[in-house]
């Protein structure tokens, strides 16, 4: 019994010390779970390698997305190096003094991509307008199949032209919708339709 | 070279003005057009019909025809 009390406060005490580690040296910025000291909080996979921690991104979590309405993402892009670190250096001094090439360099050095590169049109609108019209055409046939297959003959009273023709006289003389309906389109004066 | 400076603040609120000046301007025409190509000729039209519509003459013409159920068409 004491032995298992021992070694479960030796193991807790093995984590606290890795996460005061973590939350001391390497990540004062950082805010993952695990960084803060979170134990028994379920720990997100950090898949952000060295890349350095520049804000609190769109979540909190340290993740990098091009989102116009984050522009700044939680971490740099790519991993620094000793080229970009000299860069960063003369970042800080005057940003006139910084050659195009080098200001690019920066850019792609914490950005994957421009705005322009962001909000370029995608053409998905071809894929969804060719999808839908597949499926609109998938529906007619379908149509067409239980047209043949499924439904039963019209009843006479649609298919017989006597007893349309009856039908409709009768409409007619009963005045039926007489101002802008069938009624309005017969010529009562020569007794047929109106033209 | 220099750009002009962008706007940077009540983007949302200008959105919002624009938008409701370009839905007042577009409902006022939706309507406009619906009441002098639709409905200001329907009206005429039914007030032509029944401007010398004599109601007992069409009842008894359809009487005759035989068209009424509980009327007879005998005199």
């Amino acid at each position: 019994m004491e032995m298992h009390i021992v070694s479960m406060a030796t193991v807790t005490g093995t984590l606290l010390r890795r996460c005061s580690r973590l939350s001391a040296a390497a990540a004062p910025l950082s805010t993952s779970a695990r960084a803060l000291g979170g134990g028994g909080l379920p720990t997100v996979v950090e898949r952000h390698g060295n890349r350095m921690v520049i804000g609190y991104g769109f979540n909190g979590e340290p993740n990098y997305i091009d989102r116009v309405d984050y522009p700044i993402p939680a971490v740099r892009f790519k991993e620094d190096n000793a080229q970009i670190k000299v860069l960063r250096e003369k970042e800080r001094g005057d940003w006139k003094k910084l050659t195009k090439e080098e200001v690019q360099e920066l850019y792609r050095a914490t950005f994957c991509r421009s705005f322009a590169e962001m909000q370029a049109p995608t053409g998905e609108w071809k894929l969804v307008l060719g999808g839908t019209m597949l499926a609109c055409s998938i529906a007619v046939w379908i149509y067409l199949f239980m047209k043949v297959f499924v439904y039963e003959k019209l009843p006479d009273t649609i298919t017989n032209p006597e007893k349309v023709e009856a039908q409709v006289q009768r409409m007619i003389d009963l005045r039926m919708n007489p101002v802008q309906g069938i009624a309005s389109e017969w010529d009562y004066e020569k007794g047929q339709w109106k033209n | 070279m220099s750009l002009a400076k962008p706007q940077m603040r009540n983007l949302l609120q200008a959105a919002i003005k624009k938008n409701l000046a370009i839905t007042a301007g577009v409902t006022t025409a939706a309507v406009a057009a619906y009441y002098f190509l639709v409905k200001a000729p329907r009206k005429q039209k039914y007030a032509e019909f029944y401007k010398n519509y004599d109601a007992e003459a069409e009842f008894e013409r359809m009487r005759k025809l035989g068209l009424f159920q509980a009327c007879s068409k005998d005199d």
